[in-house]
């Protein structure tokens, strides 16, 4: 029949473009990128202040002396293999001294023994205007979090952690 | 971007009925249009008149020309149905791909939308998988031999590294370092190696955190912190660097 192998490569074709779809709508290899609340961080258990008020979605230190720490989640997508860049939007009101952030990408081992990577970024300067501390890429790990450290209160002005950034791929 | 199946099946499913059409209209075209059965006007009957010399081999050819004519025709009639059917055929498998292809995008659509714990392979009960940790280990041995071929491999550089080794041993063997004082601090042209000690039992969990808030310089670090032994290792990059990966 002069229209079988015709029919047979048609055939094989549109089975390749099922194949092809399948594999290009795959969700690995997804590149993940997110930015959370600055109110999704929590206090350390090892801070001085524990002092905070939490508006507009933002963490501030009020306390007038002392430093706040504070550990920002970041939900590991299992779906991603590292760290493509990382930023932290905050708001510096303490001339005196830096806000800081550190992006940490840990295993925890056993007890109090952990290994990983860590990328701190620290403020210049005081200033009214949001300021962005961005953090280069990071190998992979168990999870990730930010840990940042908020100066006290500097005439009456409060500092904070405004909002979050992870891209992951 | 993110490719969801819901933003590429559209354009999927095009294609698959372009090709499927394309499909339908090259087939037509090799297999040609159907000939017109090419049948003679029928000869005039004169059955009264009597027949004119030669007439009987006359007849005879024009009966078998008639049956070469009955012939063909039969043959193309087999052809068309052969053809007819290979195209319902055809059709139902499209119909079949373009089922399939429906119920893949589906499946794909719910599979994001669930969710890693939607994949196949993905055992709740194995997360993380068995050999994480074995792997994790892996890579931090790799890590921290990178690292320590680049100190060994590095000169110390003269304009910096007096100076990075005097602002570590300032910071971190000053004031309370929450359980960790610095024993030893080497810093080549690119990276410093600082090996720190428990002061008492274990490393209390917050010591490293905030030695690297005090570390004198923003960037990159590796550290390993081990509790049993008391002891830690961290690896500060000098700032404007990047710290060298294992795999790099």
């Amino acid at each position: 029949m002069p229209g079988r192998p015709l029919w047979r490569t048609l055939t094989r074709a549109l089975a390749a473009v099922v194949v092809l779809a399948a594999l290009g709508a795959s969700p690995a290899g997804a590149t993940i990128d997110r930015i959370y609340p600055g109110d999704q961080c929590h206090v350390s258990g090892f801070s001085w202040s524990t002092t905070t008020s939490n508006y507009a979605g933002i963490i501030s230190n009020t306390s007038p002396t002392n430093w706040l720490y504070v550990d920002c989640p970041l939900p590991h997508d299992l779906n991603t293999t590292s760290i493509n860049f990382g930023v932290v939007a905050v708001t510096n009101m303490n001339p005196g001294a830096g806000l800081s952030c550190t992006l940490y990408s840990v295993n925890y081992g056993s007890y109090n023994s952990y290994t990983g990577w860590s990328n701190s970024q620290v403020t210049s300067t005081g200033s009214s205007t949001q300021q962005y501390l961005s953090f280069g890429s990071l190998p992979g790990n168990d999870h990730y979090y930010y840990y940042c450290w908020i100066p006290p209160m500097h005439n009456g002005a409060a500092s904070s952690v405004n909002a979050y950034r992870i891209n992951e791929n | 971007m993110r490719v969801t199946a819901r933003t590429f099946f559209p354009p999927a499913l095009t294609g698959g009925m372009t090709v499927a059409g394309v499909a339908a209209v090259a087939l037509w075209l090799q297999a040609g249009p159907t000939p017109a059965p090419v049948v003679p006007a029928p000869a005039e009957h004169h059955a009264e008149a009597p027949a004119p010399p030669g007439a009987s081999e006359d007849l005879t050819a024009l009966k078998a020309e008639l049956a070469r004519v009955h012939a063909g025709n039969a043959a193309l009639e087999q052809r068309t149905g052969a053809l007819q059917r290979e195209l319902r055929t055809l059709h139902a498998r499209l119909t079949q791909v373009d089922q399939a292809q429906a119920a893949l995008g589906q499946a794909l659509t719910q599979r994001v939308e669930a969710g890693p714990a939607g994949r196949p392979d993905a055992d709740p009960a194995a997360l993380p998988p068995a050999d994480a940790h074995e792997r994790a280990e892996a890579r931090v041995q790799a890590q921290l031999e990178v690292l320590e071929d680049t100190v060994r491999a590095e000169p110390p550089d003269p304009q910096w590294s007096p100076t990075a080794e005097a602002a570590l041993r300032h910071t971190w063997q000053g004031e309370a370092t929450r359980g960790l004082h610095l024993v030893e601090a080497t810093c080549s042209t690119t990276l410093c190696r600082a090996t720190l000690a428990s002061t008492g039992a274990g490393v209390p969990a917050d010591s490293l955190q905030y030695l690297l808030h005090l570390a004198p310089w923003p960037g990159q670090g590796f550290f390993r912190v081990d509790a049993a032994a008391g002891e830690a290792v961290v690896y500060l990059v000098r700032e404007g660097y990047d710290l060298p990966h294992a795999g790099q």
